[in-house]
């Protein structure tokens, strides 16, 4: 079976980021500013919908970076700017102080499921907790760890409460870094073990063929392939519920050939037991514009179809 | 052109003056306002260097008023790249991004008339920035290369690398290696190759050298180099090998604002006891000023940067400026800075003698 499905940040479009701006420097009154909000994430909704993909991404669009929606909260703090990877992207490190508790409810002011159509899945992103807590700052590691896990096991809670059915966990870092303490990684997972959380990571920037075995010793259902660094044709024997292949390259405006794609996808079902493949692109479409984040869409889309027939 | 025991300079860009960016915004909208633009810039470029001159700024530059954007106005006069549209830097801040469609060839030498007219009206010496060609590279979409190289190539990152690689050596021969040619032959005290992207791809730092090499070949003119936001201790092995005499550094963003000089206040700067272990010997341009906050760094404070940097950093090899081009700030709070910059910098040479 397959699945299709966009994750994380969407780029805004032209209109919102130059209101935005209007209104940060307080030339623009905050009704409107938000009435150009709600368009646009109707927009991105939209947008999945007409492109036919199976799952529909919350917007995420008013989003400054993936780590941003917590340092609202009491004992996180926003620290300094610094560069997302490799990429000319920067986000600003979450710093941990203490032991931070997650208030009910609180992920769902970041979240739109008034917007989101009730004929299709619902998905939403979180940061890893391996990522997050390698991308912040804190001075107590335990303390780090448990504030990790109260935040993102009551926001996943939160999100599988509110109806989303995939809550994709950004994991870079296990994709990137190759000093990975797997024992930590697990320890991070493990802690979600009793709340039946269905949890994919999302993985990027990096080749995981030599960390198949790592990831599938973790208590998830299913985690992904960036093609832009593994060759998924050169994967087999993969026994899992369900994998993510990020086909497209949301770094790059270079479409796609489709049929190019289709093979290699077909080439990976053949050589291994996977119940559900997820098409994805590789990383969140914030790397683009918003024209070409939509190209990307509408291509996963007919993928998506054409895998279907 | 003689300097100061520890030369104070700034690292490029520096806010516009409205009146100046309105008028770019009607010319990035596509109105005819060619000719007051051309008036403004100059307004603003002369302003700019009276600004950094009486700030007190040993080495001069007009804070890039002639560009919009030190990506956006080379690519505009090279050939094979197209803008497709803004993409985010972060949280609401964009840049206008281009992909590569075809071998890129220079138009036009996008600095030379920049060049001359700050020279001219500059009373202090003048680096001129350029913006680098793996910087312009990596922050374009490489389509016309990895277009050719993805289909062909299994292994996506090879085919990536190729891509990158073909792409590097396209700018530097055909746009880079011209220009700075071309300035040469008119006199330039200092060209400073902003490199923000250098060491931001591990995988890619023998490239980034071969490319930026590349750029300067048969230019005897001094070369600078500023890089920042990234970790610089994937610059070690190949430091030897870059032909600039000077590494501009950002520091102070990574930096505490406790007062001291030990290694636990000035945490930011921990990479130059690195840096000198490994014995380079270069010049170092130390980032004092952090860009990106309103803050007004204390001049007490910069005195301790400076003191930190000076038990690694022979003081004839020391030069002071801020962390990155200044302008992420308004141009009071920007101006602010460089005056703390330089009156910190101004007592530290009282201090030690060496006025």
């Amino acid at each position: 079976m397959y699945q299709a499905y966009i994750v994380g940040i969407f780029p805004r479009n032209d209109n919102l980021a130059y209101k935005w701006k209007l209104y940060e420097r307080g030339e623009l009154g905050e009704d409107e500013f938000l009435e150009t909000l709600r368009e646009s994430q109707e927009e991105v909704i939209r947008v999945q919908l007409e492109a036919g993909l199976s799952h529909i991404h919350d917007p995420y669009i008013d989003w400054h970076d993936i780590f941003r929606p917590f340092t609202d909260l009491e004992g996180i703090d926003i620290g300094p700017i610094t560069r997302y990877f490799e990429n000319n992207t920067f986000y600003k490190k979450p710093v941990i102080r203490g032991r931070v508790r997650y208030p009910d409810g609180f992920i769902l002011n970041y979240l739109h499921k008034d917007l989101m159509p009730r004929d299709r899945d619902w998905v939403a992103s979180l940061p890893g907790p391996y990522t997050f807590l390698r991308l912040s700052m804190y001075k107590n590691l335990d303390d780090a760890k448990a504030s990790i896990n109260n935040i993102l096991i009551g926001s996943a809670l939160d999100m599988a409460d509110a109806g989303y059915k995939v809550i994709t966990f950004h994991e870079p870092c296990l994709a990137y870094y190759n000093d990975i303490d797997w024992g930590l990684v697990q320890e991070l997972y493990r802690a979600f073990d009793e709340y039946g959380i269905d949890i994919r990571i999302h993985l990027y920037f990096g080749d995981v063929k030599n960390k198949i075995d790592n990831l599938t010793n973790l208590p998830i259902s299913g985690f992904s392939l960036d093609t832009s660094y593994t060759d998924i044709t050169s994967i087999n024997n993969l026994d899992k519920n369900v994998v993510v292949l990020g086909v497209l390259d949301s770094q790059n405006t270079l479409i796609e050939d489709p049929t190019h794609l289709i093979k290699s996808i077909n080439i990976f079902k053949d050589n291994n037991s996977v119940d559900t493949i997820a098409l994805t692109p590789n990383t969140d479409l914030d790397f683009l514009t918003f024209d070409y984040a939509v190209k990307k869409v509408r291509l996963l889309g007919e993928i998506y179809r054409r895998l279907g027939q | 052109m003689s300097l100061p025991i520890l030369p104070t300079q700034e690292i490029g860009s520096f806010r516009k003056p409205k009146y100046l960016i309105e008028v770019y915004r009607k010319w990035l909208r596509g109105e005819d306002v060619e000719s007051e633009l051309t008036q403004k810039i100059r307004k603003a470029s002369i302003e700019t260097i009276r600004l950094m001159e009486e700030a007190g700024l040993d080495i001069v530059w007009d804070g890039e008023m002639h560009r919009w954007e030190m990506y956006y106005h080379p690519v505009k006069y090279i050939d094979g790249i197209e803008f497709v549209g803004q993409v985010r830097v972060f949280d609401n801040r964009y840049f206008i991004k281009g992909r590569v469609v075809s071998e890129p060839k220079l138009i036009k030498n996008y600095h030379i008339d920049e060049y001359l007219f700050v020279r001219e009206n500059a009373r202090k010496p003048v680096k001129l920035p350029v913006t680098g060609p793996y910087t312009l590279a990596d922050w374009s979409f490489n389509e016309y290369y990895m277009g050719k190289w993805y289909k062909e190539e299994r292994d996506p990152r090879r085919a990536r690398r190729k891509a990158k690689e073909e792409l590097l050596f396209a700018l530097s021969k055909n746009v880079l290696n011209p220009i700075l040619r071309e300035i040469e032959k008119v006199g330039v005290f200092r060209i400073q190759i902003d490199e923000p992207a250098a060491t931001t791809h591990p995988d890619e730092m023998d490239i980034f050298v071969e490319a930026f090499n590349k750029s300067v070949e048969g230019i005897n003119a001094t070369i600078t180099t500023h890089i920042c936001y990234s970790d610089y201790r994937i610059l070690l092995p190949y430091i030897d090998s870059i032909k600039a005499v000077q590494f501009a550094l950002e520091f102070a963003n990574r930096d505490t604002w406790e007062r001291g000089v030990s290694d636990d206040k000035r945490i930011g700067y921990q990479f130059l006891r690195e840096l000198m272990e490994y014995g380079y010997n270069g010049e170092i341009g130390l980032g004092v000023v952090d860009v990106h906050t309103d803050a007004i760094e204390p001049v007490e404070l910069i005195m301790d940067r400076i003191e930190y940097a000076l038990k690694y950093v022979d003081e004839r090899r020391l030069f002071i400026n801020p962390d990155c081009g200044l302008r992420t700030r308004t141009r009071e709070i920007g101006e602010a800075k460089l005056r703390n910059m330089v009156e910190a910098t101004k007592r530290i040479r009282r201090k030690y003698g060496w006025e």
